[in-house]
């Protein structure tokens, strides 16, 4: 089962629609991804390149040559498989605060975004994001690429037996799941609340970035995690990964304190996704969940 | 510094409780969080930081328990306090008619007051003493105290009384109080010798006999008696006035005797040391005040007046209820001889309570009215039931014979045992046994009578007359009738003797003066006292008494302290009494030559002790308790509008 938000209604919306990809990749299979290819294995003209050594002399347009004495290759769209990998945050702050039911929030989410691009015909992998090489070895901790619309039910039933525990170790994580992928790119969609250090989510990104990937992420966060100062008026925080404490005073120059610092810490992020062409979306899980996904992500060029 | 209560600091164990309270209220305020991250940069709340911190609130509400467990233990302060414990002085002042004779710097008892004044000015300021005066009681004029004023208020407004000492008494009052006090002194300012007292009793104690006295010439009227009964005219009355001479010279005396203020006998006798004259007066005119006076060259006066009532004549009217006419013509006889008696008989079916009202004194010949006639009576064979024995019944008889007689028995052949000669009705009844008696009733008295006459055979019988005195009123209840005698026989002389002592005892009017008040005695009138009466004393001080209605009070006078006329009046009331000294220890005022000397007396001195105190000071510890509230209070409310609380 998909969860109630999945009628059929939302699911035909969602089938129109198609997760956006910058870059280009190949595909062994036909797909909606349109791929520019210099090749011209399509027959659909999509542009000019300009020559370089080891291009194939047949595709240099000769009339451009004697007109214009520059050396050009004809380039030629072709729709391809696009290969989606959804890395979802299963460490234990995903469960916390328990009120805002962020993991939730975020296994439907991963649903939308599969079924998105099951029904553009590209293949997608959930794998989870936890303290890396400490995950139990028996423990699944991914899916196999699916093409078909039909294996969302396995995917939720994957999604289903997750429970989010240990600390995420982002960077080990992220360089584990590469290494195991042996060189299968295309977009990964990192999703997680990005509580961590700027350092640690710049280091995992740019890796993303620098393995071609077309990186995209969606940080989810509850409505208690950035206003906690309404739960209490003093209390021991205890974080619950770390498990480190601290006494605070839920004192009114507190809570500014701490908006503040949160407020700062996704717009540093959502800056340095800006600037490295990594596509950032903000998931409040008090937002409604079908208008984050049918205007929220293709407004901000997630999906289309 | 010390505590009283060590145990109460069982209560700090209290300190771990809030402690605890402190931990658990922490403990329950976790809040779980994905990431401490974003909670870095706010500054860890210095309460709360630790497992246990405390804070300024802790403090104080540890500080206010410290206190109450401090206040509990009850911790003081010793110091040490020099106390002078002075002496205390009892001082007696016998004041005493003795008392009143004249020395040569002023009476005995100026002396002593003198003497009591001085005493009291040489006082220290830690000094006491007590006051008691001694006369024929003893009065406490004065509570131990140091206050010098009214000590000298107390001693300067005593004055010397004209009855006897009761020294012994009021030496036994100083004692007891003697026994209880510290560093205790007795003074006894007195005429007296302590040998008049039981010297163990003296000896055992720290009393000092201060004596006055060196005159000792004295004459005194030592009786005064008049002898007048309803049978007397005022002339037949005579009066007998004895003087003693207590000196050991020859006296010259001259006698003065006045009625009602006029001086009716002057007489001058001689009387050798301790010789004694009675000397007679007679030919009164009147009823009144009898006074006698005598002039010598003595040193005490208040013996030398005497007082006496010359009973005022009048008739005495007397009913005879009575079916039988035989006993008024008995009574008839009497009344021959004795003028004043006036006797009106009437049948028993005509009594009635309101035919009283107009008589002395009434006789109930074998007849006993239904309700208490409320007047003198002599109820003669009070039954007509000739049964053997009778037991009446209160519920079945009528109430007023019950009372007067609950039991009675019919006995034949009386021979009188025995019978009381000191009652008025039995004087000059030498012979009454001889009274031939043929049949009587044996009564059983009631309480408030005296059994007079009883009969032989069981001495525990019931007697067959008795008298007593009921709601007021004069009683004689006599078994057998009087009747059966002819007064006028010479063997029935003995009935007749009785009857006129029974007519004369019933008389009101010879109750006035019959009864010898001495000074320091009692009067108790012969007639129920109700509502407010004011007794005029002869120093012409008024002394009131209220008797609330219904508690008619059997009136016992005791403040008879002077020599003459007490005069009694009331709203239904008037009546008088004289009081005479009488008192040959009184008289005899020749110092006793027994010296005190064996008697110890050691003069105290006041002493300087020191006395390790305890002051608790933990009651003023406890005020902190309420400020401390309060700024713990104020602490909590500005941490609560801080949001840091």
């Amino acid at each position: 089962m998909l969860g109630d938000i999945f009628d059929a209604k939302f699911l035909r919306k969602l089938e129109s629609l198609c997760i956006e990809c910058k870059k280009t990749y190949s595909g062994t299979r036909k797909g909606n991804y349109e791929m520019v290819n210099k090749r011209g294995t399509s027959v659909e003209f999509a542009d000019y390149q300009a020559y370089v050594p080891g291009d194939d002399f047949r595709y240099i347009d000769w009339n451009i040559y004697w007109r214009l004495d520059k050396l050009l290759v004809k380039t030629f769209k072709e729709e391809v498989e696009l290969s989606v990998h959804i890395l979802l945050d299963s460490s234990k702050s995903m469960l916390f605060p328990k009120e805002d039911k962020k993991f939730d929030y975020a296994k439907d989410l991963v649903i939308a975004l599969s079924y998105i691009a099951l029904s553009s015909k590209n293949s997608v992998r959930i794998a989870t994001l936890s303290n890396g090489n400490k995950t139990s070895k028996t423990a699944k901790n991914k899916t196999p690429f699916f093409q078909q619309k039909e294996n969302i039910f396995t995917m939720a039933d994957f999604l289903r037996g997750l429970t989010p525990e240990g600390e995420l170790d982002l960077v080990n994580s992220v360089l584990k799941y590469t290494f195991e992928l042996k060189g299968r790119r295309g977009t990964i969609v990192v999703i997680s609340d990005f509580m961590m250090k700027p350092e640690v989510y710049v280091k995992a990104l740019n890796f993303l970035r620098f393995k071609n990937f077309d990186v995209k992420v969606i940080q989810i966060l509850g409505a208690n995690e950035l206003d906690p100062f309404t739960k209490a008026k003093r209390g021991q925080i205890v974080d619950v990964e770390t498990k480190e404490k601290k006494t605070i005073n839920f004192s009114a120059a507190n809570r500014k304190l701490y908006t503040d610092y949160l407020e700062d810490h996704n717009k540093q992020l959502r800056h340095f996704c800006r600037t490295r062409r990594i596509v950032y979306s903000l998931a409040k899980t008090n937002v409604k969940f079908e208008d984050f996904i049918l205007r929220e992500l293709p407004r901000i060029g997630f999906i289309r | 510094m010390g505590f009283i209560n060590l145990i109460a600091l069982g209560y700090l164990a209290l300190i771990s409780l809030v402690v605890l309270i402190y931990f658990f209220s922490k403990k329950k305020n976790v809040i779980e969080v994905p990431s401490i991250i974003p909670w870095k940069v706010l500054k860890e709340d210095v309460v709360r930081s630790r497992l246990f911190k405390v804070d300024l609130l802790f403090l104080l509400q540890i500080l206010a328990l410290l206190l109450l467990i401090f206040f509990l233990t009850r911790p003081y302060l010793r110091s040490s306090i020099i106390n002078i414990s002075g002496k205390n002085i009892i001082l007696i002042i016998d004041s005493s008619a003795s008392m009143q004779t004249s020395e040569d710097d002023g009476s005995r008892f100026d002396q002593a007051k003198s003497q009591a004044l001085k005493m009291i000015s040489n006082l220290n300021q830690w000094d006491k003493m007590m006051a008691i005066s001694a006369s024929s009681s003893s009065e406490i004029i004065s509570e131990f105290t140091n206050d010098k004023h009214k000590l000298d208020k107390a001693i300067n407004k005593l004055r010397p009384k004209d009855t006897g000492t009761n020294l012994e008494e009021s030496l036994s009052l100083g004692i007891s109080f003697l026994k209880n006090v510290e560093r205790g002194e007795m003074h006894v300012l007195t005429d007296q010798s302590p040998s008049s007292i039981s010297f163990t009793k003296l000896k055992a104690e720290n009393i000092k006999f201060i004596r006055y006295g060196k005159n000792f010439a004295n004459v005194a009227i030592t009786s005064f008696d008049v002898y007048q009964d309803m049978f007397k005219d005022y002339t037949e009355r005579e009066a007998y006035v004895t003087i003693k001479n207590y000196s050991d010279d020859n006296q010259n005396v001259i006698l003065n005797v006045f009625l009602n203020s006029e001086k009716i006998e002057e007489k001058e006798i001689e009387l050798k040391s301790n010789e004694q004259k009675t000397l007679k007066v007679k030919n009164f005119t009147t009823s009144g005040i009898l006074k006698a006076e005598i002039q010598t060259n003595d040193f005490l006066s208040v013996d030398n007046t005497a007082y006496a009532i010359i009973n005022k004549i009048k008739p005495i009217n007397i009913l005879l209820v009575s079916n039988d006419n035989k006993l008024k013509s008995e009574l008839e006889k009497i009344r021959r001889s004795a003028h004043r008696i006036r006797i009106t008989r009437i049948e028993v079916p005509d009594y009635a309570p309101e035919t009283i009202k107009n008589y002395n004194a009434a006789i109930f010949h074998k007849f006993v009215p239904e309700n208490n006639p409320d007047i003198n009576s002599l109820y003669i064979f009070p039954s007509t039931n000739t049964s053997d024995t009778q037991t009446k019944n209160t519920e079945e008889g009528n109430i007023f014979s019950t009372l007067l007689v609950p039991k009675q028995r019919l006995v034949k052949n009386v021979k009188l045992l025995d019978w009381d000669n000191t009652h008025p009705t039995m004087k000059h009844l030498d012979n009454l046994d001889e009274l031939s008696i043929e049949s009587s009733l044996e009564m059983e008295p009631p309480d408030w009578s005296t059994p007079l006459m009883k009969i032989a055979g069981n001495s525990d019988n019931p007697p067959i007359a008795f008298a007593g005195k009921y709601a007021g009123k004069r009683i004689m209840v006599l078994g057998f009738d009087i009747s059966d005698f002819d007064f006028s026989k010479s063997d029935n002389l003995q009935a007749l003797i009785m009857t006129l002592n029974i007519i004369q005892w019933l008389n009101p009017y010879e109750i006035e003066g019959s009864a010898k008040i001495l000074t320091g005695g009692q009067y108790i009138p012969n007639y129920n006292v109700k509502g407010n009466i004011e007794i005029l004393n002869p120093e012409g001080e008024t002394l009131k008494y209220n008797f609330k209605d219904g508690t008619e009070g059997h009136f016992v006078f005791n403040d008879i302290e002077y020599v003459g006329e007490y005069k009694i009046s009331g709203a239904d009331t008037e009546g008088r009494f004289v009081a005479n000294l009488f008192d040959e220890k009184e008289s005899r005022i020749e110092p006793d030559s027994t010296d005190d000397e064996a008697l110890e007396f050691e003069r105290k001195d006041a002493i300087t002790s020191t006395e390790d105190k305890k002051n608790e000071f933990s009651k003023y510890l406890l005020l902190f308790v309420p400020l401390i509230l309060l700024l713990e209070w104020l602490l909590y409310y500005r941490k609560v509008r801080a949001g840091t609380a």
